[in-house]
């Protein structure tokens, strides 16, 4: 089925196989141009990477995904970014529930200075939801789907800055999935993570697929070979190449693409 | 930017072109044998196969060695996944040839003349198809690798023609049926095992340059 088609489930419900749809979209860093001309449709329930050198706007773009490029003053944008549909830049879009629905993982991971309950719910607090039971559950449930929960659950009042490193990052992502979002995006999620602890999160990604739509930029093209279901290649500012991931690693389309997941770049 | 094991996958292919080297020459030598009944071109097939069988596992070992250490992707794992499997087939050949070899001593030279079976064109068909898949190979020119897919009905014809020519002697009564006949009609099977491997060599080229797999699919390969 071609992604962007409506489709019926089971119950008759329609629903669209495409999660984000960029059609496109210019952005400017002053006068600069970090994204040129770029359109593409993100599958919903998929993992879809983004691979490039340095400065080819990946981040960038990911970044569009939530309006995190709004927080920067000097940022421009043309086109358009339809979430289910809906166009993320119009004037109406309330950002903060953008956010929600589209929830960010960072490089480096962040917990809050606060216990590892408390980091979980932090969303949801300041959503309105008080009530303990609600909570608790959501504190289950998002440390569960993170993959977290047996190795926390019988400290959860302890500060999250004693987990380690692996742990923090699991934690982020248990905190971003309390709010119920339909997209993760992660911004080179393991690159400060060592081997095993790259392991889990990767397998995490793999399971949080079901569930979600999740968009991961990485530098690491064998992390984006291992769990991505698509990849797109960008290079200055334009996307190259967006295919399966097994054709982009053993057939490429674009020489450019060839080049650069061989090495022969620069 | 050449990175440091793209100079290890030339070394691969330097070493195929070798080995691809040795077996034309031993099938070369092992035809020589048959014509001229020199058993020193015999032993000579022998002992070449004896360094084949060596380059091949040197080669395998590099080729794991590069998948192991470096996870090569696109056409760099085209490549190492195609040179790994031609040089299996291009050790298989050379045993062929030490096949040929063995089937010297029941058929002595004169019987080639002789005989209805053409085998010497058979020969010619062999060393021309290895040559050329070599060649496509080294020069990733999938256009050469498929122009040898091609020359496999000419061998096929061939080998089938000799079956005939077997079956209608042994229904004559006029004819002595001997071992010599016999003999050969193992050296034009073994020739035409011989283009088969080619054929599949050029097949995996076919695969390394246009990234799709032609194997069992007559109507891609014409």
């Amino acid at each position: 089925m071609k992604n962007g088609t409506p489709s019926q489930t089971e119950q008759g419900e329609t629903v669209t196989t495409t999660s984000l749809e960029v059609r496109d979209l210019n952005l400017f860093y002053g006068s600069s141009q970090a994204l040129k001309q770029v359109s593409l449709e993100i599958p919903r329930h998929e993992v879809t990477a983004f691979i490039g050198p340095s400065g080819c706007g990946k981040s960038t773009l990911l970044r569009c995904f939530n309006r995190m490029n709004d927080l920067l003053g000097y940022v421009r944008i043309e086109g358009k970014i339809l979430l289910d549909g809906e166009d993320i830049y119009a004037p109406d879009c309330d950002v903060i529930e953008l956010r929600r629905r589209v929830g960010m993982v960072f490089q480096k991971s962040n917990p809050f200075p606060m216990s590892i309950y408390e980091n979980v719910v932090y969303g949801l607090r300041i959503g309105g939801a008080n009530e303990k039971d609600v909570l608790d559950e959501a504190v289950e449930r998002s440390l569960k789907g993170a993959a977290l929960w047996e190795e926390v659950k019988d400290r959860l009042k302890d500060s999250a800055l004693g987990l380690s490193g692996g742990q923090m990052q699991r934690l982020c992502i248990a905190r971003a999935i309390a709010v119920n979002p339909e997209v993760i995006l992660m911004d080179e999620p393991c690159s400060a993570l060592d081997p095993i602890a790259t392991a889990k999160v990767e397998e995490l990604i793999l399971e949080l697929k079901d569930s979600y739509t999740v968009v991961i930029v990485t530098h690491n093209m064998q992390q984006a070979s291992r769990v991505a279901d698509r990849t797109a290649f960008m290079y200055l500012g334009e996307l190259i190449e967006f295919d399966e991931t097994e054709i982009i690693f053993t057939r490429p389309a674009n020489r450019r693409t060839e080049d650069y997941v061989t090495g022969r770049f620069g | 930017m050449e990175q440091h094991y793209h100079r290890e996958i030339k070394e691969i292919y330097r070493q195929v072109a070798r080995l691809g080297g040795l077996v034309a020459q031993g099938i070369g030598n092992a035809l020589a044998c048959l014509r001229e009944g020199d058993s020193d071109k015999g032993n000579e097939v022998k002992k070449g196969d004896q360094i084949i069988d060596l380059l091949e596992v040197e080669i395998e070992e590099q080729c794991l060695k590069v998948l192991a250490l470096y996870h090569p992707v696109a056409k760099d794992l085209r490549a190492i996944v195609t040179l790994l499997k031609v040089t299996t087939i291009l050790e298989r050949m050379g045993d062929l040839a030490e096949n040929i070899v063995n089937k010297c001593d029941y058929v002595p030279p004169s019987f080639i003349s002789e005989s209805r079976m053409d085998i010497p064109r058979m020969g010619e068909l062999a060393l021309a198809m290895l040559d050329t898949t070599m060649k496509a190979l080294i020069d990733s020119d999938s256009e050469m690798a498929r122009s040898v897919i091609r020359l496999e009905k000419e061998m096929d014809q061939l080998h089938k023609r000799h079956h005939q020519i077997i079956a209608e002697d042994i229904a004559n009564p006029e004819k002595a049926f001997n071992k010599a006949q016999l003999g050969l009609l193992s050296v034009s099977r073994y020739l035409e095992r011989i283009g088969d491997q080619a054929v599949h060599v050029a097949e995996d080229v076919v695969y390394l340059v246009d990234a799709t797999i032609i194997r069992h699919n007559k109507e891609v390969q014409e």
